[in-house]
């Protein structure tokens, strides 16, 4: 299941009104490291449903927000609870990892 | 007994274990592809490649994906998931994955490749994302107008600074043997 995408908009409503606990992957096309990592977080969103959001946001069409964040490289994902940032992964990260950060920070 | 057998199990999707399966597959032995991301391997990184035979010019990764098509067409099946133990003590070798599948196979080739060599110097980990990246195409455009350093002396390092300046103000190439590892 593809991950849901995110704009400036959709953005504001879930991470900060919503305030769920959630990850979002900052990602570009044309990002081979990316093409890597994306598969694994549409597996892992089937193991979270209801408890944690996985979503999508491309910085070429969204760059506001990858510059919000300071961001200077895809892939990245950023961790949000409580309408707050908790925690960044950057480059090729595998499934463990994820899984760990998730714990740390999401399920604390 | 392993969950499946093979005739052949190749661990690793990049163009050495792709082209083995081409020959498994074409030999009608019942081939598979080990793969952990996504078929291609390394060469999924290389945005232009104008000295295969046959192919003018045209981007790694398309190249991989007639690779893999090519072993499509001759029966070869695929799965994404980690090799985390093998046994080859015995006629039939075994192989276990991460997703706990276990195959088992008349013979096994390994053909996982490489990973770029880090550089483990201070910061490189905390500033991955933050000013560390190690892939032009990917992140060139966060450095517009900036001053970049690459590391590295192969083609590949010659080939990303190049890209990096149509977005960066000076791009620097720190080559780490005397004369470079570069065919240009």
């Amino acid at each position: 299941m593809s991950l849901e995408q995110l704009n400036a908009n959709s953005f504001e409503k879930i991470i900060y009104d919503n305030a769920e606990s959630c990850l979002v992957i900052f990602s570009r096309k044309s990002c081979h490291v990316c093409k890597e990592v994306v598969p694994v977080l549409e597996e892992l969103q089937l193991q979270y449903r209801d408890r944690v959001g996985f979503y999508y946001v491309d910085v070429e069409e969204d760059k506001n927000l990858s510059q919000r964040f300071s961001l200077k490289g895809v892939p990245q994902i950023l961790f949000f609870k409580d309408g707050e940032y908790q925690a960044k992964l950057a480059g090729a990260v595998d499934e463990d990892k994820v899984i760990d950060k998730i714990a740390e920070v999401l399920e604390s | 007994m392993g969950d499946v057998t093979y005739d052949l199990i190749i661990i690793g999707g990049g163009p050495a274990g792709l082209t083995a399966a081409i020959y498994g597959g074409r030999a009608k032995l019942r081939t598979l592809v080990i793969n952990k991301g996504t078929v291609g391997g390394l060469v999924n990184t290389t945005r232009e490649i104008v000295n295969y035979p046959g192919y003018g010019q045209i981007s790694g990764s398309d190249l991989m994906k007639d690779f893999k098509k090519h072993a499509d067409s001759f029966g070869v099946e695929f799965s994404r998931d980690e090799v985390v133990s093998v046994n080859f003590a015995q006629e039939d070798k075994i192989i276990c994955t991460k997703k706990g599948k276990e195959y088992t196979a008349k013979a096994v080739i390994v053909a996982c490749g490489s990973e770029p060599r880090l550089l483990n110097i201070p910061g490189e980990k905390r500033l991955q994302g933050s000013g560390v990246a190690y892939c032009a195409t990917c992140d060139a455009e966060f450095f517009e107008g900036e001053d970049v350093v690459v590391v590295g002396s192969g083609d590949q390092a010659i080939e990303e600074g190049m890209y990096i300046t149509k977005f960066a103000r000076k791009v620097t190439v720190i080559v780490l043997h005397d004369e470079g590892g570069s065919r240009l």
